[in-house]
Order: C-alpha cells, then sequence, then structure tokens
C-alpha cells in the first residue's frame, strides 16, 4: 500500500475513533480536525432535522446527530441533503412509548428538504388550462411536480409537525389521536408548504398518483366524500404548483 | 469590471449584495452547497451572478487524497461552473474523502515526492474536466508531520507541474506558522508571485477545545486581525493586486460590517495600483 493512502486510512480511522494517539502535539491536532467533521456534520443534521431539534432539544439533536455521523459519515462532500436515512436511525432508536410520531416527524423534516432541493420544472398553472375543452381536460393524466412529496404519515406526525416546524412557535399543549395523516409537500414562489389533505383530497390525489386521469379522480373523490367541494380542492392544487406542466410530461 | 475585493456570500445578506454598489464587488461560494437538482438555492446565486462576478470555490475534492478525484464530485463541480460561469474556480491543498466516507474538513498529509506527484495528477484530471485552470489553496494546519518538502516548494512545484494557479489564504499562512512554529511571511514570500491569482483574508481564534493547546483555529469567525492585514500589504508590496476575498462564516455580523473589511482591502489594492505595481491575474 503506498505511503500516502496508509497515512489517510490510518487519519480517516483516528478522527472516528474515540481514542488518540501519545504525542500531544498530533493528540491537540487530531482533535482540531476531528471537532470541525464533526461539528459540520451535526450542524448539517440540525439544519435538515428543525422540527427534531424543537420538539426534544437542540443538545439531545446534537448528541444524536454525533452518533449518527460516526455510523453513516456522508458519501460526498455536498451535505445539503446530508442525513438521508437520519429518520431511520431515530426510529431505530425505539422512542415509541413516550414520542411514537418522533420517525414520522423526521421524515416530514426529510421530505421537506427533498421538495427544496428538487429539480426545476414548470408548474402547471390554471392558466395552461384557459381554453382547454372541458372533456380534453377530464381526459388528462398528471404528474406531481418533481418538488413534490406525497405521503401517509402515522401517529398524527403532520399535525404535531405543522404545529413545531420553524418558523412556527410550538404550542404549550398539543393533544394528538395519533391516527395516520397524509401530507403533500410542494414548492413554490412562497418556499416550501405543506398542503393538508382531507379524505377527498387524499382520495383525489392518490388516483391523480397511480395514473387516473383528472376526471376518474375526481370521481374517486366524490365517492369518498360525496359533498366534497372537489372543484376547490383541484383549484387549491393547481394554484399551488402541485403537479407538472402537461407539455413536459412523458406520455 | 475587474474583481477587486469581495466576500464569501451569505444567504441572509442577499438583498444587499443584490444593491451592493461597490468598484470591483465580487462574491465567493462554496461549490457544494450549490451542489442540488433545483429550487431556491440555485435560482438566488443565479440572481447575485447577473449583478457581480462569482468565484466557485470547492472544498470537498479531495485532491490530496491517494485516489483519482471522484467523477461524480467533478461532473457536480463542472455543472456548477457551467451554470455561474465563475472568473475563477479554487480547490485545497488538502484531502478530505477516504474509501468512500466524506470527512468535511481539510485534512493534512506528509508532503513528499509520492504525496506532490499524486497531487499533480489529481489537479490535472481536475484542470481537464473543467477545462480551465483552477487555484490551490495553503490550509491551515494543526499538527506535526514529518515533512520532506516545505509547503512553498510543494505548491511552487505544482503550480510548474500543472499550470494551476494558487489561493494564498494568508490567516491560514498566519495560523499554521503560528501552531506548528514556522515563519508565515518568509512562506508568503517564497510563493511565486506570477501563480497567485487570488488571495484570501479571514479571522482565527484560540482553540476553546483546549485552551492550553495553544493551538490558533481558522474559524472564520473574527474580523481579519492587524498581524495579517500587515502581511497582506506586505504581498502586495512584492507582487502588486490581486482579487482578494473576506471570508466570514461564524458569529457572521451585518453586511455593512463586512463590507468595512472588504473596504479597508480595496483600498490597500488601490494604494498598490496607484504605485504602479502591475496588475496582474494569473487565471
Amino acid at each position: 500500500m503506498p505511503l500516502l493512502a496508509e497515512y489517510q486510512r490510518d487519519f480517516a480511522a483516528a478522527l472516528l475513533a474515540p481514542a488518540i494517539g501519545d504525542d500531544p502535539a498530533v493528540a491537540a491536532g487530531v482533535r482540531v480536525h476531528r471537532n470541525t467533521v464533526m461539528k459540520a456534520l451535526i450542524d448539517a443534521v440540525l439544519a435538515n432535522y428543525p422540527t427534531i431539534g424543537v420538539l426534544m432539544g437542540e443538545e439531545w439533536l446534537a448528541d444524536v446527530a454525533r452518533a449518527y455521523a460516526l455510523q453513516h459519515p456522508p458519501g460526498r462532500a455536498a451535505l445539503a441533503d446530508y442525513g438521508e436515512s437520519f429518520p431511520d436511525f431515530v426510529r431505530s432508536m425505539n422512542l415509541t412509548q413516550d414520542w411514537p410520531y418522533l420517525p414520522d416527524v423526521a421524515e416530514l423534516d426529510r421530505a421537506w428538504t427533498q421538495s427544496l432541493l428538487a429539480a426545476d420544472a414548470l408548474s402547471l398553472t390554471p392558466a395552461r388550462l384557459t381554453g382547454m375543452e372541458p372533456s380534453e381536460m377530464a381526459g388528462l393524466r398528471l404528474r406531481l411536480h418533481p418538488a413534490a412529496r406525497y405521503k401517509v404519515y402515522g401517529n398524527s406526525a403532520v399535525t404535531v409537525w405543522q404545529a413545531n416546524r420553524p418558523p412556527a412557535a410550538p404550542p404549550a399543549e398539543l393533544h394528538v389521536d395519533g391516527r395516520d395523516e397524509v401530507a403533500l409537500m410542494v414548492r413554490n414562489d412562497e418556499g416550501v408548504t405543506l398542503l393538508p389533505l382531507d379524505v377527498a383530497g387524499r382520495a383525489f390525489l392518490e388516483s391523480i398518483i397511480s395514473g387516473g386521469s383528472i376526471s376518474e379522480a375526481a370521481g374517486t373523490a366524490l365517492q369518498a366524500a360525496p359533498d366534497t367541494d372537489i372543484a376547490g380542492c383541484w383549484s387549491t392544487l393547481l394554484g399551488q404548483g402541485a403537479f407538472a406542466d402537461i407539455e413536459t410530461q412523458g406520455d | 469590471m475587474t474583481p477587486t475585493a469581495g466576500l464569501g456570500f451569505k444567504p441572509e445578506h442577499f438583498a444587499e449584495a443584490m444593491s451592493c454598489p461597490a468598484a470591483g464587488m465580487w462574491f465567493e461560494v462554496h461549490a457544494e452547497n450549490y451542489m442540488v437538482a433545483g429550487g431556491p438555492k440555485l435560482a438566488m446565486l443565479e440572481a447575485l451572478r447577473s449583478r457581480h462576478p462569482l468565484s466557485i470555490h470547492g472544498v470537498g475534492l479531495s485532491l490530496a487524497a491517494d485516489a483519482d478525484p471522484d467523477p461524480r464530485s467533478l461532473a457536480a463541480l463542472n455543472v456548477v461552473v457551467d451554470r455561474f460561469r465563475p472568473f475563477v474556480v479554487s480547490e485545497h491543498l488538502a484531502w478530505s474523502s477516504w474509501a468512500g466516507a466524506h470527512l468535511p474538513d481539510l485534512l493534512p498529509f506528509p508532503r513528499n515526492q509520492e504525496s506532490l506527484l499524486r497531487m499533480v495528477r489529481n489537479v490535472d484530471i481536475t484542470q481537464q474536466a473543467l477545462g480551465r485552470s483552477i487555484l490551490i489553496e495553503n490550509p491551515s494546519a494543526y499538527l506535526p508531520l514529518a515533512h520532506e518538502i516545505s509547503e512553498a516548494e510543494f505548491l511552487s512545484d505544482l503550480a510548474r507541474r500543472t499550470g494551476c494557479g494558487l489561493l494564498v489564504d494568508v490567516n491560514n499562512a498566519y495560523v499554521s506558522a503560528s501552531n506548528l512554529g514556522g515563519d508565515a511571511g518568509a512562506f508568503l514570500a517564497a510563493l511565486p508571485a506570477e501563480a497567485i491569482g487570488e488571495i484570501h483574508l479571514a479571522g482565527h481564534s484560540p482553540d476553546a477545545g483546549v485552551p492550553d493547546s495553544g493551538l490558533l483555529i481558522d474559524t472564520h469567525a473574527a474580523p481579519v486581525c492587524d498581524v495579517v492585514w500587515q502581511l497582506y500589504s506586505d504581498l502586495l508590496a512584492r507582487m502588486g493586486p490581486r482579487p482578494t476575498l473576506i471570508e466570514r462564516d461564524d458569529n457572521v455580523p451585518a453586511f455593512d460590517v463586512l463590507m468595512g473589511e472588504r473596504d479597508h482591502a480595496a483600498s490597500l489594492l488601490a494604494a498598490v495600483v496607484s504605485e504602479g505595481r502591475p496588475h496582474a491575474i494569473a487565471c
């Protein structure tokens, strides 16, 4: 093995291991580098999981982030999306007794980061549909915008996340019933926003995602909740930029 | 407009940066912060680029590692450089990735013939991939190593063999000399003036972890100190003006405060120009 490679293997190991050599000058220098590495990784986790920091305290999150970073150092230098597997790491801590919603809240923070950094693409706008024959529009099959993230979360995590994600002022008390909730994260000129979806909105969107046309999705939504204002739901999704422009779609 | 003195870009200063009227103003960003697919970060930098020249400063290519630069990292850097058309691209005399793990710091290595050849190869690969020359920066040093080649000689050889330029960080030179017992002025004086394409100025802090370690840390958390300003003036007097950056990454003050330091650098640059020093930019 070349000497340079040998040095780097040993140095990398020294940075990630608790023990430092005997020479105090070397030990001091290695400690400086270790502190810099760990601070960068912990800061990246703190930045990407702010709601966990609010719920558990920044000190708790920094400790957990340190343990995470030692087990899961990044594979690349770009750290804007570091911590991909952090929600799984939190889930593996088994804190279900006191904080059952925590892993799901971490997944919501993760979805927010993914939405923020996702590829740019034109959104489908109401103007784009102006003048289209109603039958043509009803038959459109849409795709979510690349920055949109839709998922079902357990343990009332969406309610907990919305109440605590900075810059929201965390409530003194929050009563949750632990049910499953859905969240659609969208990115538009206002930044990343979570759109709450009721039963009909959820049925509508899930139908679209699974390839249904607009009219099929509307039918599914009305079946799920006959009194629903499906036009209002459609208009909100469209206005928030949830869908990719039809010209950019492959099929 | 020729870039004179600039600032490391802080997103919280976006509005002031956009409207900053200073002559020769420019901004530097870390390449890795913009290696994302899309979104408001890129849009913000695009807007800034429409108003000011940009420098792209890489911190993660790990050029001194005993491995070729990661093709994915090079491709990602190429995307950033193509999109933002910087007047200069720079990286470090350091490594940060090993065996697939990235350790976000500028890590040291023993300087000898083996590491020089490796660094030459990696700078060549990078310059070929980007289709342009880059500058290589001297990092801060914290631990004693068995070096066979001095840092100035290593950088000079690297520049001569690869055609790369040098980014001279005056604060790093000061911190390294203070930590390892060297002479920062002698180091700066030994660098080839014609290769130097950019200068970094920043502040440092005493080691907060173990105060009696006596180490200075390159924190970028304080104003540029008087000794570093003096070393900078001496360097300018020797070689003439170069684009100069004020770096601040922690305890970031108001934009106006940073502009105060930036304007001081600009006035020192203007002084050497008026003394008739040639205005040479290596890249």
